[in-house]
């Protein structure tokens, strides 16, 4: 009689431990699990934002700037640059240098170096290529390996954008 | 003595069992807080990148000659069906020749001397429409 009443004693304190487990393996299982999901949508929100961000910058630029012969793609001090012709003889450089897009203003003429211009964000990978016509593609690729490919057109270039 | 230890432990029980149940009703709160995020921000990486597909395909539209071929040059896994130019991404939206997760379609009409294009993309097997924009140019 004692012997069954001390089993079920301990029993009970086993049974109790086991739930104790169980619930605290539950609460760090959910602790992770929130953990997890959190690390996952600030990676997407950053992978959404850091390359759309450049090419939304450039698309601004260009279209700031959209005049015929305005725009092209032409080598600059060892890379390949996107050139916009401003007003008054003032030029304007889009490039990729030391792992950054840069923005270069400047005198037509006037001996600059890429090394001269503003640092706008950091950026693996920038191209410029002709698509078409007044047609220009942009590949982007951010410092978290995620591209972007935009294409931007000149549409005053034919006169016939809406 | 031994009556109050089964007292103790049964008031034990009693108070994780209450402390279960509340966390049991706390973490299906915070799953489903957890997964509408991961819906939302899915939707959103979705959005913003039929918004660039459909884009890029208004950027081109804009300077387009008139010339079917050019689509072609400009977008080469794209294909022409009568008058509906379609590009397939996959579900990472990256241009597929065929099987793709969503579909591009432009449709090209002429109104009043202008030309416009009602590109748009949707899922391929619900057809949800994710993003649609209407474009005219003239001059061609």
């Amino acid at each position: 009689m004692r012997k069954d009443g001390e089993r079920r004693h301990s029993i009970d304190i086993l049974f109790l431990v086991v739930i104790f487990l169980v619930f605290t393996f539950s609460a760090l299982s959910a602790l992770l699990l929130a953990v997890n999901f959190y690390q996952d949508t600030i990676d997407k929100s950053e992978n959404n934002e850091n390359a759309r961000a450049a090419v939304a910058y450039i698309r601004e630029v260009v279209h700031q700037n959209d005049k015929k012969g305005a725009v092209s793609i032409e080598p600059f001090d060892g890379t390949t640059c996107m050139k916009i012709r401003q007003e008054g003889d003032y030029l304007l450089y889009l490039y990729l240098k030391g792992g950054e897009l840069r923005e270069l203003y400047t005198k037509k003429g006037a001996k600059v170096s890429t090394a001269d211009g503003q640092r706008i964000m950091k950026l693996k990978e920038l191209e410029f290529e002709t698509a078409a016509k007044d047609c220009y593609r942009i590949l982007c690729t951010d410092s978290t390996g995620n591209t972007e490919t935009i294409l931007i057109s000149i549409k005053t270039a034919g006169g016939r954008g809406r | 003595m031994k009556r109050q230890s089964n007292r103790s432990s049964q008031l034990f029980l009693t108070e994780l069992m209450i402390a279960i149940f509340f966390f049991a009703v706390i973490l299906a709160i915070c799953i489903q807080a957890f997964s509408e995020a991961h819906r939302r921000s899915m939707e959103s990486k979705e959005l913003t990148q039929s918004v660039n597909a459909v884009s890029n395909t208004a950027e081109y539209f804009m300077v387009w000659d008139g010339d079917k071929a050019g689509w072609q040059e400009v977008f080469p896994e794209g294909r022409w069906e009568a008058e509906e130019f379609l590009i397939e991404f996959d579900k990472d939206f990256q241009p597929v020749a065929a099987d793709g997760e969503y579909l591009l379609k432009m449709t090209i009409r002429e109104e009043d001397g202008l030309k416009k294009a009602d590109i748009g993309v949707t899922t391929k097997e619900a057809e949800r429409t994710v993003y649609r924009l209407e474009v005219m140019a003239h001059g061609n």
